[in-house]
């Protein structure tokens, strides 16, 4: 092989893996995805129309935020959020698709802040074909803002 | 000469489909969405002309609908959705701002279109920013007998 077709191919090789490292990167999801775990909790979350954000209402009130996943691992999420007062909190679930096969990270408060803070969960197992999602219990004036994962 | 050509063409060939994966435009139910304030969650139902295949999301008073995107990547995005209303007043925006809930983008209001029943028409918002690990959504104002069925951009 000459040269100058080794020196293309490099060339573009390394603009393909740039092109497949960013469809690899990881995944945001705004909050506003999730919903509240009981059906009658409904009403205890509203959404901004700025930021998309969601608020708790309620004293107490779980809000669950489905994750897509393109492949298997041990996978955390970052979660983006602040509460006026303690007690909310989220964690990182997994399971396989027949519910057979949990993982749950510990809990991670939501800080009582002024202003949103990041915070990251411990990994959870997620199979192949499985689902990930974070589990948040809210109180009123909780926020979540957003959510990152690697897919 | 001739086999660089060659070796640049092959190449080409793989990032243009490694880019055109990436670059596909995303379609999205209605059904996705929701009512903005929890107070509202009655307000929307599913609807269609039959019964058994609903088609869209119908609001049964003047309330706020939300439907978050899921975005692949960072940039200006605009946001097209359709649906239809029985008179003036329902329209859409889309809505950007960085996972801090800081740098709000926003574009104007575009007005769903009143038209008759199982009528859908598409409308195209301006561009947003869509921040790098930012969120992104559609931010609908509905009014009494207004539809959305579908929301599509690029990820």
């Amino acid at each position: 092989m000459k040269k100058g077709t080794i020196v293309a191919m490099a060339t573009w090789a390394t603009l393909l893996g740039a092109a497949l490292a960013d469809s690899a990167a990881a995944r945001s999801v705004t909050a506003a995805t999730g919903r509240a775990r009981r059906s009658e909790d409904a009403t205890c979350f509203d959404f901004s129309f700025q930021t998309g954000a969601v608020t708790g209402t309620c004293a107490l009130g779980d809000f669950i935020v489905p994750l897509f996943t393109d492949n298997s691992g041990m996978k955390s999420f970052r979660f983006t959020s602040r509460a006026t007062t303690e007690g909310a909190e989220c964690r990182a679930v997994a399971n396989d698709r027949f519910g057979t096969s949990l993982s749950a990270s510990p809990f991670r408060s939501i800080p009582v802040s002024s202003t949103y803070v990041s915070k990251t969960t411990a990994d959870v197992a997620v199979p192949s074909r499985g689902v990930f999602f974070a589990d948040c219990i809210t109180n009123v004036g909780a926020r979540l803002q957003e959510f990152d994962h690697s897919p | 000469m001739k086999e660089t050509l060659v070796g640049y063409f092959a190449c080409a060939a793989l990032l243009a489909l490694a880019l055109q994966q990436t670059a596909a435009a995303r379609s999205l139910s209605a059904f996705s969405g929701k009512s903005r304030r929890g107070s509202d969650t009655e307000c929307f139902s599913q609807h269609g002309e039959n019964p058994d295949f609903p088609q869209s999301v119908w609001s049964s008073c003047n309330a706020d609908f939300i439907v978050p995107l899921t975005t692949d990547a960072s940039g200006t995005k605009s946001l097209t959705f359709t649906g239809r209303a029985g008179a003036a007043g329902a329209q859409c925006r889309a809505v950007a701002s960085d996972r801090f809930g800081d740098n709000v983008s926003a574009s104007a209001f575009r007005s769903i279109p009143v038209t008759d029943y199982y009528d859908y028409e598409s409308r195209t918002t301006a561009d947003v920013a869509v921040p790098s690990m930012g969120t992104f959504f559609a931010d609908c104002i509905m009014n009494v007998d207004s539809e959305l069925v579908e929301f599509d951009y690029s990820p």
